[in-house]
C-alpha cells in the first residue's frame, strides 16, 4: 500500500489501549472500520519476512495483517480488528472443550507453517474466541492474533530456547500451546514468577516440573482426565525441543486421542462445547487486544497524519472556506458590484468644462470689451467665465 | 481554530471597511458629477475619515472644493479661500499620487489660486505659483497667459521680452487662445509700434472674427495706421 493510500491516514480516531514492552496498541477506527495499530517504539519491529508473507494470504483462524511499513521513523503493523473474547478472560475451561479450542489452534498454527510462519508469542491474550456460525465444525472459532514476534514473547508461555535468543520455531510454538494448554483448564498459569530472570529459570527447569502432580494436588480434575492429558504434557512442555512432538498434525492426533481417553461420550462433549460457546455470547465483548489495562486517551495518534485531514480539521477546513466565500462575495459585491464611474473620468470632465470654454468657445462675446488691461487682469481669460 | 479565524476576522473587518470607504466615494463622485457638492465634500470627507490616504476620496475632495470655487467664479465674487482649500487638497493629493493624472486640475487650480490672489491684492508674488502650475501641465496656457502679464506690467526690458515670447509661444501651440493675440498687440500699441499691433490683432481676428475686443482695436489700429500714412509719418 502506498503511503498515500496508507489506512493511518484514513483514521479518524486512535485510541491507547495497551503499553506493551516493545510496541503500544492502539485501537484505531475510520471510514473503512476498525483496525488495530500496533505501534513499535524502543527501536523493536516486527520480523518482516513473516509479515510480508502473511499480508499475501489469509490463513483460517488468524488475524489478517492489512499494513505494515515505517511511520515517522516507527514501524508499525495494522491488524483487523477481531471482535471477540479473549481465552485469557474465560476462566478456566472444561478439558474437552479446552482439547477442542487446542486442536482448532492447531490447525491454524499448521496452516502458518505452511507458510513458513511460526507465532512467536501464543498466549491467552492472542487467542479470541468466539461462537462458531458454522454448526457444523467445532461450536467454538479460535482467532490467533498478534504473531511474527522477534523477541522471546510472553516470558510465562515462551519456550527455553526463546530466552536463548533463537527465533520462534515450531517446537518454540508447541511449548506455547502446552502452557497456555495448561492456562485453559486451570485458569492460572504453569510458570508463576515476578520477573523476566527468575520466569527463565523456571521455564529452563520445565523437565522437573510434574503437570501431572499439579493437576491432581489441585483437586479440580478427574483421574481420567489427568490420564488423558498426560501425553500432551510430554509432548509439549519439554526443556529441549527435540523431545517435544514433531508437529502440529501430531498435536492433534494426540489431542485426539486424549479426547477419546476421556470417554465423555461424542454428544455430551458437543453440549458441553455449545454451553460454553453460549456462555462467551454473554461476557462482555472485546476484541483484539483485549487489554484491560487500557488508559483510554482517546485522538492519541501516536504519528503525524498525511494528506488527508481529520474529520475535525476537514470541519475546520470546511469552515474556513464557508467563510472565505463569503468574504470574496462581500468583496465582489462591495467592490466590483458597487464600482462607480471613475472619479478621474469626473476629474477630466471638470477639467474638459474648465479649458475647453474658452478655446471651443472662441466668439462667444463674453470677454471684457475693454481689453487694454488697466490692470494687470483685465482681459484675462479664465477657464470658467467662458 | 480561533488561530485562523481572528486573521480572517480582521480580514473580513478591514474588507467590509474598505466597501465602506468604496461607497463613500461612489456617493461622493455621483453628487460631484450632478453638482451637489456640498454632499460630495461631505461623502469624501466621510472616507477620508475612515482611510485618510484614500486616493480617490481624496482627489474627490479637492474636485469639489475645485468645482465650489468655479461655481464662485462665475458669480464673480471672492474665491481665493475656496481656490486655497482646494489647492490645499490637491497639494496633500500629490502625496499619494505620483501617476500624473492629477497635474492638469492641479495646475489649473494653481492657477486660479494665483488669479484670486491678485484679484485680493495685486502686489502678492503668484510667480512661483503660475511657474508650478506650468511645471505641472506645460499645456496649462491660461497660467503662461497670466505670467505673461503679470512680466508685462514690469519695467524690466528682459521681462517684456519675456512676455512677448509666452505670447508668441500660447499663439504657436493655441492659434485659438484669443486672449493671447490681443496682450501682445497691447505691448506692441504700447511701444508705438502700430503695425505690428495691428497685424497681432488682424491675426487673431482671423482666427476669432467675431471676437469684439479683436474687432474694435484691429479697427482702432487700422485707423491708426491711416492717419499715419495721411500725415507722412508711415
Amino acid at each position: 500500500m502506498s503511503e498515500n493510500s496508507s489506512i493511518l491516514d484514513n483514521i479518524e480516531s486512535c485510541r491507547l489501549i495497551h503499553r506493551g514492552g516493545e510496541a503500544d496498541i492502539y485501537l484505531a477506527s475510520g471510514n473503512s472500520g476498525k483496525f488495530v495499530l500496533k505501534w513499535y517504539r524502543n527501536g523493536s519491529a516486527f520480523e518482516t519476512e513473516v509479515v510480508e508473507k502473511l499480508k499475501c494470504i489469509r490463513i483460517p483462524g488468524t488475524c489478517r495483517i492489512r499494513e505494515s511499513g515505517l511511520r515517522d521513523g516507527n514501524p508499525y503493523l495494522v491488524y483487523d480488528f477481531i471482535e471477540g473474547v479473549s481465552s485469557r478472560d474465560v476462566g478456566h475451561i472444561p478439558v474437552p472443550v479446552a482439547l477442542g479450542l487446542l486442536r482448532e489452534v492447531a490447525q491454524s498454527l499448521l496452516a502458518l507453517n505452511a507458510v513458513g510462519v511460526h507465532h512467536g508469542d501464543l498466549n491467552p491474550a492472542n487467542v479470541l474466541l468466539n461462537r462458531n456460525p458454522d454448526k457444523s465444525g467445532f461450536p467454538v472459532q479460535t482467532t490467533l492474533v498478534d504473531f511474527g514476534i522477534v523477541g522471546p514473547g510472553t516470558p510465562s508461555y515462551a519456550a527455553p530456547e526463546r530466552f536463548q535468543g533463537r527465533p520462534a520455531s515450531t517446537a518454540s510454538d508447541l511449548f506455547s500451546l502446552g502452557m497456555l494448554l495448561y492456562r485453559w483448564i486451570t485458569g492460572e498459569d504453569l510458570i508463576q514468577a515476578s520477573g523476566y530472570e527468575e520466569f527463565q529459570d523456571e521455564i529452563l527447569r520445565i523437565d522437573s516440573i510434574s503437570v501431572d502432580e499439579k493437576l491432581y494436588a489441585s483437586g479440580n480434575f478427574s483421574a481420567t482426565e489427568i490420564s488423558a492429558l498426560s501425553p500432551l504434557w510430554k509432548a509439549l512442555l519439554r526443556q529441549n525441543a527435540e523431545e517435544r512432538c514433531e508437529d502440529f498434525d501430531e498435536l492433534d492426533e494426540i489431542a485426539e486421542i486424549a479426547l477419546g481417553t476421556l470417554d465423555v461420550g461424542e454428544i455430551k462433549a458437543s453440549v458441553d462445547a455449545q454451553k460454553f460457546a453460549k456462555a462467551l455470547e454473554n461476557q462482555k465483548p472485546g476484541g483484539f487486544p483485549p487489554d484491560g489495562s487500557a488508559n483510554g486517551l482517546d485522538m492519541a495518534f501516536p504519528y503525524e497524519k498525511r494528506g488527508i485531514a481529520h474529520p475535525k480539521k476537514k470541519w475546520k477546513y470546511m469552515y474556513l472556506a464557508v467563510f472565505g466565500l463569503i468574504l470574496t462575495l462581500m468583496a465582489f459585491f462591495f467592490i466590483v458590484g458597487t464600482n462607480s464611474s471613475d472619479i478621474d473620468e469626473t476629474g477630466n470632465l471638470l477639467l474638459k468644462k474648465s479649458r475647453n470654454s474658452v478655446t471651443m468657445e472662441p466668439d462667444s462675446g463674453l470677454e471684457s470689451q475693454d481689453s487694454l488691461p488697466s490692470t494687470i487682469l483685465k482681459d484675462l481669460p479664465t477657464p470658467s467665465l467662458d | 481554530m480561533l488561530g485562523c479565524i481572528r486573521p480572517l476576522a480582521t480580514f473580513a473587518f478591514a474588507l467590509l471597511l474598505a466597501a465602506c470607504v468604496e461607497n463613500d466615494v461612489r456617493r461622493g463622485n455621483d453628487a460631484l458629477r450632478i453638482g451637489d457638492y456640498d454632499r460630495a465634500v461631505t461623502s469624501f470627507n466621510k472616507a477620508l475619515d475612515a482611510d485618510p490616504a484614500h486616493r480617490d476620496a481624496r482627489y474627490g475632495l479637492a474636485l469639489s472644493y475645485y468645482a465650489i470655487a468655479e461655481a464662485s467664479e462665475r458669480l464673480r465674487v471672492p474665491t481665493f479661500d475656496l481656490w486655497s482649500q482646494a489647492a490645499k487638497e490637491f497639494r496633500i493629493l500629490s502625496n499619494i499620487d505620483s501617476s500624473g493624472k492629477i497635474n492638469a486640475n492641479y495646475s489649473t487650480c494653481l492657477f486660479y489660486l494665483a488669479r484670486a490672489a491678485l484679484k485680493r491684492d495685486g502686489s502678492v508674488d503668484v510667480m512661483p505659483m503660475l511657474n508650478q502650475s506650468i511645471q505641472l501641465d506645460s499645456l496649462n496656457y491660461f497660467s503662461y497667459n497670466l505670467k505673461a502679464l503679470i512680466l508685462a506690467k514690469s519695467d524690466i526690458p528682459d521681462n517684456l521680452k519675456a512676455a512677448k515670447n509666452i505670447y508668441i509661444h500660447i499663439i504657436t501651440h493655441d492659434p485659438l487662445f484669443v486672449s493671447a493675440y490681443i496682450n501682445l498687440g497691447n505691448i506692441y500699441w504700447d511701444e508705438g509700434d502700430v503695425e505690428a499691433a495691428w497685424d497681432t490683432w488682424s491675426a487673431g481676428l482671423q482666427k476669432s472674427p467675431k471676437n469684439q475686443s479683436l474687432i474694435h482695436w484691429t479697427h482702432v489700429a487700422e485707423d491708426s495706421l491711416k492717419a499715419m500714412v495721411l500725415s507722412g509719418r508711415l
